[in-house]
This record gives C-alpha cells, sequence and structure tokens, in this order.
C-alpha cells in the first residue's frame, strides 16, 4: 500500500493528504472541503526529478500548488492523459529580448576586441616612452637570447665581412629616414626560414633565410618589414591587445569540459586577426620603403613565392587554416601586394655588391656563443 | 542554548534520495550536449542538474524544488556580457600600460615582473564585480527554491553586500587572516537576515568569536609553515631538515585547515540561524569526511574515466592497424598514409577527448558531489518543524539577468 497523495496548496507551507478523483476532462483534488479542479491539459509533471518512485505534479497557472504521488499505478494513469505534461510555455517576448541581448552581448565583445581596444592600444603605444620601449625590447632580447642558445651547436654568426654587408643594407635602407631606434641587426646560425624584430631596435635574422634568398634584395625585402615592426611598435602594440582581450574571451566561453581547446581556437583567431593587420602594415611599409631608396620590390615578391612552394599550405582546407588561424597573411596574396607595389623596372643599384652578398652569405662561418648574462661573450671558430 | 530548550525539541531530519545511475545519466548526457553546442547548453545543462539535487533534497520527506530555467540563465549571461567586455577590456589594456609605463618609477630598467603585477591588478577592478556577482547569484537561487510550495527569496541589496564585503577582505588581509571569521560571519549573517522562507524571514544571531575554534587548523599550517621557514633561514643544516619537512607538513595542514574552517565554521553558523525566531537548526558534517570522499571520489572518477579511455584508445589502435594493413600504409612512415585517414584519426582522437571529459564530469559528480551533499543532509536536522505549517507564501522575485553576472565571472556555489 502506497502512501497517499500529498497536496501543497502554494499558501501556506502545511500539507496535507488528499484525494483524487481522476475524471474523463480533469483531475480533481479532494482537499477536505475544498475541490481543485485541473483540467488534464494544464497538469505539467516536475522534470529531472531524482526520486523516480514518487512524481511531482503542478498546474500550469496555479501558482505554487504542487501534488505529490507516491502509488506508481496512479501516476501511470495521470501520465496516460497528460501528454502536454512536460510542456514548457515561454513567455512572450522571450525570442526577441534573447536576439536583442544576444545581439548586444556579441555586438559589444566584437566593438571592445575589434574596435575599441585596437584603437587604444594604439593610442597608449604612442605614449610608452621610447627609452621604456628600448629597455622592455633589452629585457625581452636577454630572454630570447637565453632561448636561442640554449642550442649548443648555434650562435650569433659573426664573420666581420658579414656584419659589415648587413649593416651596409640597413643603411641603404635608412638612408633618408630619421628613426627614434639604434639598429642592431644580427644573424642567427640555424637553418630556419625565418625573421624577428624585438622593441627597441634588435632585429635578427635565421641564416636559412639568407642561405634560400636568390638575391640580396630579397634579404632586403624581409630587413624592410622587420624594420616596419620596430618603427611601428607592433609588439608593443600586440602586447597590449592580448592584454585586453585577455580575459574576455574566457568570460564568453566558460569553464566547461573542452572549453579550454575553442578558447585556444577563439584567442588565435583574434590575434591572428590582429597579427596579420600589422604584417600587411609592415609589407607596405618594406615596399614603400625599397622604393624610396630605389631598390624594386618584384624580389620581395618572388620570395614570397618561394616560400609558398616550399613551405605553403598542401591543401585548401590548409589554405583555410591559415588564412584564419595564421599569424601572418596568406603568401600568395602578399606576393602580388609586394608586386604591384614594385616602381623600379629595368636597371637599380644593388643594395650589395657581389662581394658583399657572398660575405653575407658566409656570415655564419664564425659564430659566437653569447653567455646568457650576454656581456662575456666567447668565440668559436666553426 | 537557551532557545532550544524554550522550544519544541521535536527534530526533523533532511533525507537525500538521490542515487548514482539516474545521476550519472543526466550528467553526462548534459555534458555531452554542452560540449557539441560548445559551451551554449552549459546554462540548461546546470539547471536541469539543480533540479536533480534540489529534488533529491527531502527535509521531513518533502522534496526541494527549483523552479529555475536555462533560457533565463543563458539571458542573464549575455547581459552580463554586455557590460562585463566593455569593463574588462578598458581596465585590462589601461593596467598593463600602467606596468609598462609607470613600474618601476623613475630609473629606466624595464623589470618584467612589474607588468606581471599589473595584470594582478586587473583581479582587483573585478573583486567588486565579482561580491555583487556572489550575492545576486545566491538571490537568484533563493527566488527559485521551492520547498513545500513556498518560495525562498532575499532582500535585493547587493551594492550593500559589495562594500562590506571589501571592507571586511581588506581587514582581513592586513591582519594576515586574523579576522578571517569575523569577515566569515559577517558577510554570511548580511545574507542571513535578508533572507525570506515565504513570509518567514531568517535571522542570524550569536557572536562572530565563537568561529575561532573553527580556525584551529589553519593556525596550525601557519604555524608550522612559518617555524619551518625560520628554522630554514638559520642555514644549520640539522635545523634546516626538519624546517624543509615542516614546512611540507604545513603546507599540506593549512589545504586541509581552509578546508576545516570552511566546514565547522559552517556548522558553527548554521547553530546561529533562526527562522521566524521559532525553527533552529542543526547540521554537522564532518571535515574528515568532506575531505576524504573528494579525494576517494576524484580517484575513482578519474579510475574509472582513464580505464574505458583506455579501452577505447586500444580498440581505436587495432582498428587502425587494421586499417593500415588494408590500404598498405606504413604508419611509422607518415609520407605513405593517406591524409584522409589522418584527418579521421584526430577526429577519432577529438572524440575520445571530449568523451574523457564528459565521463569524468559526470563521474565527479556522482562520486564527489552526490556523496558530500548527501552527507551535509545527513547531518543535518530542523528543530521545532512545527512552526513551519503556519508560514506563507511570498512574492515571486523577478530577475532580468538571473545568475548571469557569477556565470560570466565563473563564481558562486558549487551547484
Amino acid at each position: 500500500m502506497s502512501k497517499q497523495p500529498f497536496f501543497f496548496d502554494g499558501e501556506t507551507a502545511g500539507g496535507r493528504t488528499v484525494a483524487l478523483d481522476l475524471r474523463d476532462e480533469a483531475l480533481v483534488i479532494v482537499d477536505g472541503e475544498t475541490d481543485h479542479v485541473w483540467s488534464w491539459d494544464d497538469v505539467r509533471e516536475m522534470r529531472d526529478q531524482a526520486d523516480e518512485m514518487e512524481m511531482v505534479f503542478n498546474h500550469a497557472d496555479a501558482g505554487e500548488a504542487r501534488l505529490i504521488v507516491y502509488d506508481p499505478l496512479v501516476i501511470d494513469a495521470i501520465q496516460m492523459r497528460t501528454p502536454e505534461r512536460h510542456k514548457v510555455v515561454v513567455p512572450a517576448g522571450t525570442a526577441r529580448r534573447v536576439i536583442t541581448w544576444g545581439g548586444l552581448a556579441v555586438g559589444s565583445v566584437m566593438l571592445i576586441v575589434f574596435v575599441i581596444i585596437p584603437s587604444l592600444a594604439n593610442v597608449l603605444t604612442n605614449l610608452v616612452p621610447v627609452q621604456r620601449e628600448v629597455a622592455l625590447g633589452r629585457a625581452s632580447m636577454t630572454q630570447i637570447e637565453t632561448l636561442l642558445l640554449n642550442n649548443e651547436r648555434a650562435g650569433f654568426c659573426v664573420a666581420e665581412e658579414g656584419v659589415a654587408a648587413i649593416d651596409a643594407m640597413e643603411a641603404r635602407l635608412s638612408d633618408d629616414f630619421e628613426s627614434d631606434y639604434d639598429y642592431r641587426i644580427r644573424v642567427y646560425n640555424s637553418p630556419m626560414v625565418n625573421a624577428f624584430a624585438v622593441p627597441g631596435g634588435n632585429i635578427v635574422f635565421f641564416n636559412g633565410l639568407i642561405q634560400s634568398a636568390d638575391s640580396p634584395e630579397q634579404v632586403a625585402g624581409v630587413l624592410a618589414h622587420e624594420i616596419a615592426h620596430v618603427e611601428n611598435r607592433d609588439s608593443l602594440r600586440l602586447m597590449l591587445r592580448a592584454a585586453g582581450s585577455a580575459g574576455i574571451l574566457s568570460m564568453l566561453i566558460g569553464d566547461f569540459a573542452g572549453g579550454a581547446v575553442v578558447l585556444i581556437v577563439a584567442e588565435q583567431l583574434v590575434s591572428a586577426s590582429h597579427s596579420q593587420k600589422a604584417e600587411t602594415a609592415a609589407d607596405t611599409f618594406a615596399t614603400d620603403r625599397l622604393a624610396a631608396v630605389g631598390l624594386p620590390s618584384t624580389p620581395f615578391a618572388k620570395f614570397f613565392d618561394q616560400m609558398h612552394e616550399e613551405h605553403g599550405p598542401q591543401s585548401e582546407f590548409g589554405q583555410v587554416l591559415e588564412e584564419y588561424l595564421g599569424t601572418h597573411p596568406e603568401l600568395l596574396g602578399r606576393a602580388a601586394a609586394a608586386r604591384s607595389a614594385n616602381t623600379i623596372e629595368g636597371d637599380f643599384v644593388p643594395v650589395l655588391t657581389e662581394e658583399e652578398w657572398a660575405a653575407l652569405r658566409s656570415i655564419c662561418s664564425e659564430t659566437e656563443a653569447v653567455d646568457a648574462d650576454d656581456e662575456t661573450a666567447e668565440e668559436t671558430e666553426n | 542554548m537557551s532557545d532550544l530548550d524554550r522550544l519544541d525539541q521535536t527534530r526533523m531530519n533532511v533525507n537525500y534520495t538521490g542515487e548514482g545511475a539516474p545521476l550519472f545519466k543526466l550528467a553526462m548526457k548534459t555534458t555531452f550536449l554542452t560540449i557539441i553546442t560548445v559551451g551554449i547548453y552549459r546554462f540548461w545543462a546546470k539547471t536541469r542538474l539543480r533540479r536533480f539535487y534540489w529534488s533529491a533534497v527531502r527535509p521531513g520527506g518533502d522534496p526541494f524544488e527549483y523552479t529555475g530555467t536555462g533560457l533565463e540563465k543563458f539571458l542573464g549571461f549575455l547581459i552580463a556580457v554586455a557590460f562585463l567586455a566593455v569593463y574588462l577590456g578598458l581596465f585590462n589594456t589601461i593596467l598593463i600600460f600602467g606596468g609598462l609605463v609607470a613600474w618601476p618609477f623613475g630609473d629606466g630598467e624595464f623589470n618584467p615582473a612589474s607588468a606581471n603585477i599589473a595584470l594582478n591588478l586587473s583581479f582587483l577592478a573585478l573583486l567588486p564585480m565579482i561580491f555583487y556577482a556572489q550575492y545576486r547569484g545566491r538571490r537568484y537561487m533563493l527566488s527559485r527554491t521551492r520547498w513545500r510550495g513556498i518560495r525562498f527569496g532575499a532582500e535585493p541589496d547587493a551594492w550593500g553586500f559589495v562594500y562590506r564585503a571589501l571592507g571586511h577582505l581588506f581587514l582581513t588581509v592586513i591582519t594576515l587572516g586574523i579576522l578571517l571569521p569575523r569577515q566569515t560571519w559577517y558577510l554570511e549573517k548580511y545574507m542571513y537576515d535578508r533572507t525570506y522562507y515565504g513570509d518567514g524571514q531568517f535571522e542570524m544571531g550569536g557572536r562572530w568569536q565563537e568561529l575561532w575554534p573553527a580556525m584551529k587548523h589553519l593556525a596550525i599550517g601557519i604555524g608550522l609553515l612559518l617555524g619551518g621557514s625560520l628554522a630554514l633561514a638559520t642555514g644549520l643544516t640539522g635545523l634546516m631538515v626538519v624546517g624543509g619537512i615542516a614546512v611540507f607538513v604545513g603546507y599540506v595542514w593549512l589545504i586541509i585547515g581552509i578546508v576545516h574552517f570552511n566546514i565547522q565554521s559552517y556548522a558553527i553558523m548554521a547553530t546561529q540561524k533562526k527562522l521566524n525566531g521559532e525553527v533552529l537548526f542543526v547540521s554537522e558534517p564532518s571535515t574528515g569526511k568532506v575531505f576524504g570522499q573528494t579525494l576517494l571520489g576524484s580517484f575513482i572518477a578519474s579510475t574509472i574515466a582513464s580505464a574505458i579511455l583506455a579501452v577505447l584508445a586500444a580498440v581505436g589502435a587495432v582498428f587502425a592497424r587494421i586499417f593500415g594493413v588494408m590500404e598498405d600504409f606504413d604508419l611509422m612512415n607518415p609520407e605513405t598514409i593517406d591524409p584522409a585517414f589522418t584527418t579521421f584519426m584526430v577526429i577519432g582522437l577529438a572524440i575520445l577527448y571530449v568523451l574523457f571529459f564528459a565521463l569524468f564530469v559526470a563521474l565527479s559528480q556522482v562520486f564527489v558531489t552526490q556523496p558530500i551533499l548527501e552527507h551535509y543532509m545527513a547531518q543535518t536536522q530542523i528543530i521545532n518543524p512545527t512552526a513551519l505549517d503556519t508560514i506563507r507564501q511570498r512574492d515571486q522575485d523577478d530577475f532580468v539577468e538571473a545568475e548571469g553576472f557569477a556565470e560570466a565571472l565563473d563564481v558562486g556555489a558549487g551547484f
């Protein structure tokens, strides 16, 4: 014998045992003197209940009145008559509210991440004093050197004529150009095809890039691009942007299982969008610079083509990935832009002489393993 | 305990009737839906789990009921994000700029640590929002909780809570934690004095000094840490060994001490609460039980999830091997492998990853959350329950933003 149904009227906390009358049109709850008539269409059942041995029912419009039924046969009988028992009535205007607030939420995140933070970062970047930026660059260069020079076989390339050649290249590029920064350009003995700039004027080429270049003008294009990063203070700007949008995406995504992956992809999307813009601007700066000192930008364009052939994405899927997630814009587009910016047809004064170019290519015949503390340098023949 | 003597001594037990299997099914289903909707379903998932837990808690055999909806939680979250994105974005950017420019004052050297300090400051900027979210989130949960068809509720004084919480936190920090019981007690009192069950009002009596005993293990942990550090600082080999051990033991003791304080201060404050001046409470969970269940339950959950994952991964590996032989791939030589196969394997691994998380989350509910809740309830009694029968209904509190701020800032109750 199961317990009798129990009823709370939604007005007081004192409940009582009731009798049930299951009529054709309605469920009648006989509560002492009063009959509560619940039309079958209005009877609702609580969902996700822990105890499967009993069921709590309520009336769609009767506030907080609750009927608890313990007898499985009676529960079955009620459930048979109430196909609508799990119906959820969404208040009118909910769709509009969700769309409005969803739009505002997404809009506010987009606005802050893609408009406000970038512009604020631009303004604030220009407010950082040069000496502060140079100090920041020195601090990060120390860290980078520690990382790079962990690899014992590698080191910075110091063959004298090679160093002179790269300095000559820099001198030609900034010939007519006033800069707040003292440039220090070094070549790191690694087969990777890469180059990077650190705030405040430190630029590092990887030897692989110099070896894979066909002509000194290709290296000059890359150097002009790195100078652009220094002049535009791109590292600082990206740092400010990354810091600004840091908490926002994790707030949006939450900490559900697997959220970390979504977060990484989303952050990559945002930072790719920021850094691709900076790269495009640096390319433009580079081609302008080349034109200003009487150098063609077609070799620079050809360099992108070569990079695309050797390292570009192999599939269409890879292409799409690179376009949206890559830190740099897609290579063929960069090549086309550089090509169309070319102003020099025919002869020009090469950026380096034959001898200088040969010297630059063998700059890594001597390397120097710098101690992590920088000052005490130790020379090794390679 | 004079109140106790005056009142009817009848005690009402709180039953807990949740079972493992239905909870596992519900948690697995909702976690899975959360993952495949890239997190959007989490509002509904949380709501459904709350409905389950609430309905399993039964003072005197009558179940609690949670009437919140996933939709209102989702909407509240959108509202919170719209505000917080702007607030957070501006604050963070300006703070990191400050870290770059203003530190260290004067000399030209850049100190990377100063940028980190600036980033940590952005947490301070969020503190008021976090306290606000805590109060509002609790109030929302109360307004969506029913027992015997009667609503719970709280007064809307969230900002009063925010500035008190900031003040108490400041005092606790400058006294190196000595005033933690005072902070805990006053904030709990602030919340309970504004909490209602129907037309019945809760109030909290007693004194904050009654929480001192709960600090015992916290104090021992700190004592060991300090003593150990002093011994280490002497530089004498013998003392340093002892000091090292003391620091390690002190660290573990401190963690247990924090858990102990949370649980025992809750127990002490439970006896200080009254509903309508005539219904009293006792709740005496054991620290050992809660701590042990957390460790054991997490161990069981991760072991089962890992075991299932290992079996599935082995099946996948065998399958890949057979497939590789059929298609003549040399798995050790990437160039012979069809890219379609690689894609297939990547998707397979992604599914395993998702499955592992879903399993771990669901099993943690079954082996950690539920047993601990069950223990709390088994240790809880309501004194003089017949006085509850006269309590009458209160009006529904409306919430536009639900607990959106708590959700966005990832604070709030464990459920």
